[in-house]
């Protein structure tokens, strides 16, 4: 078949298409009235799309939520906003299961002063691809480095204090991106196999802190594990509840909001999830391509923080550390 | 075409921004769905694109279109959705599942087959071929609300057209 479609054929069909989609007809009035009654932002949807990343987030990644009949989304009052449960993400392919194997290795050999942006054609959608970006790193080995550390950092919020107790060992990870401001260099670009990729590298005076991850192993066998990240939307939502989780709504120093989380199913395991609303957004540059049309920026309006308690401790321990007291 | 050349007063500038929003709302909405390929992110995108309208309204001087500026800054909206970084490693292609509705008629057919097509082009590619055929913007008015040259435009025009060509079968875009 070789017909040609005309721009009015293809506008036609468009348009038929989406033809479901309708305008809103109070969008401008609600637009104005926010305006003059001087509200930032216009509240927006929670999404299933924004549901699931924060879920993902909410796991560390893993993708196994563990959606059940009990699932619940709760509020920063402790209140539940819906039961609806979550769509499960797309999967992945048999085709495609090893590429993202070999994306992942593949990130994991770049140093850490260094930043990527590396993806695969994908084979199940022609013109499609499966893309991971990978930021600058800073590793601390010890507690005293890593506080030391966030004591000049003002985008995250660092605990006041660990856990006190001889420690098995302590790992923290601290993320950076390259200032809206600053200077991204690209140091390689290319393919290693199925995989292409661009490698950037900032000054050290351009590193903007994203997120940070710790993990702590104590001798006695309490284990912790603390995550803050800046968060690119302000959500009214907290965090999802799986059965036999309840939360009750608590008070940590420096946070707009606080949630302890108790999982009833299994006694030893409890979490902490707080939220600070950022005075001003914090922008950095996305990792696109080389096209500088693509250099995208990113903005975070707030911080999130989790803390996983493990073994035989004081739940209120928790709390404690950013609590100072 | 219909131009806003700067509001005088608030009372201007409200009802400038309404006619609009009233005109172009349905437009932008398609618009940001076939950027986004999600109802919901086309919905947000949508209403994120008439809010900074709003807030830059005292700054159109109509050195272009009022459309181009809309689409302007809705592809920019969209841009950064589609880039925001938590959302990277999530495939985001159309499966005919995503595709709203069952096709019966052959119309209906071959209007999700091109739909599916230009939704699987990618993204650079995609809102190219969005704002000629779709928004009947010329090269000079899409390298304009890109920031990206007329030869940049040409050239993602072609191999949009290319790829979706080879998803269609051999069917192609007329000039």
């Amino acid at each position: 078949m070789n017909k040609k479609i005309s721009a009015n054929e293809l506008r036609e069909s468009l348009d038929r298409h989406a033809s479901y989609l309708k305008a809103n007809p109070w969008l401008a009035q609600g637009i104005i009235a926010s305006e003059m009654k001087g509200e930032t932002k216009v509240k927006r949807k929670l999404t299933t799309s924004v549901i699931i990343a924060l879920l993902m987030i909410l796991t560390l990644g893993t993708v196994a939520y563990g959606v059940s009949s009990m699932f619940r989304i709760v509020n920063w009052q402790g209140e539940v906003t819906s039961t609806v449960a979550p769509e499960e993400p797309q999967g992945v392919s048999e085709n495609e299961e090893p590429l993202i194997g070999s994306l992942l290795r593949y990130k994991d050999t770049v140093p850490d002063d260094e930043m990527v942006r590396a993806w695969f054609d994908s084979e199940d959608y022609p013109n499609g691809e499966n893309s991971t970006d990978k930021q600058a790193e800073k590793h601390f080995r010890c507690a005293e480095d890593f506080l030391d550390y966030m004591s000049g950092v003002t985008t995250l919020t660092a605990p006041a204090r660990f856990p006190e107790g001889e420690y098995e060992y302590f790992d923290a990870v601290v993320t950076l991106a390259c200032k809206d401001t600053g200077k991204l260099e690209v140091v390689a670009s290319g393919d290693a196999g199925p995989i292409h990729y661009i490698r950037y590298r900032m000054d050290e005076a351009d590193a903007l802190p994203l997120q940070y991850n710790v993990n702590i192993g104590m001798k006695d066998g309490r284990n912790y594990s603390i995550q803050s990240l800046l968060w690119y939307e302000e959500l009214p939502d907290a965090t999802g509840l799986n059965e036999g989780e309840t939360v009750e709504q608590t008070e940590a120093r420096g946070m707009d909001g606080a949630l302890l989380i108790r999982n009833h199913l299994n006694d030893s395991d409890r979490d902490v999830v707080m939220v600070r609303k950022l005075k001003e957004p914090v922008a950095c540059k996305g990792l696109i391509s080389l096209d500088p049309y693509e250099e995208a920026t990113m903005k975070f309006y707030e911080e999130r923080i989790w803390i996983w308690g493990f073994g035989n401790y004081d739940p209120a321990e928790l709390l404690k550390m950013f609590n100072g007291d | 075409m219909s131009n806003v050349t700067g509001p005088d007063t608030a009372l201007d500038r409200d009802r400038i921004f309404e006619r609009l929003v009233d005109q172009y709302q349905e437009s932008v909405l398609r618009m940001c769905y076939y950027c986004l390929n999600d109802k919901s992110q086309a919905e947000d995108a949508a209403q994120e694109t008439f809010l900074k309208l709003y807030r830059t309204l005292d700054q159109f001087r109509g050195d272009c279109g009022e459309k181009t500026w809309i689409m302007k800054i809705a592809i920019r909206v969209c841009y950064d959705m589609n880039h925001s970084g938590w959302f990277r490693f999530m495939n985001r292609n159309v499966t005919p599942e995503m595709l709203p509705g069952e096709a019966a008629t052959e119309e209906e057919k071959n209007d999700t087959e091109l739909a599916e097509a230009v939704m699987k082009l990618p993204f650079k590619l995609r809102e190219v071929i969005l704002l000629y055929y779709y928004q009947g913007m010329n090269v000079n008015e899409i390298a304009d609300a890109l920031n990206i040259s007329h030869s940049s435009v040409s050239g993602r025009l072609k191999r949009g057209k290319e790829k979706l060509k080879n998803m269609l079968e051999g069917r192609e875009l007329d000039e």
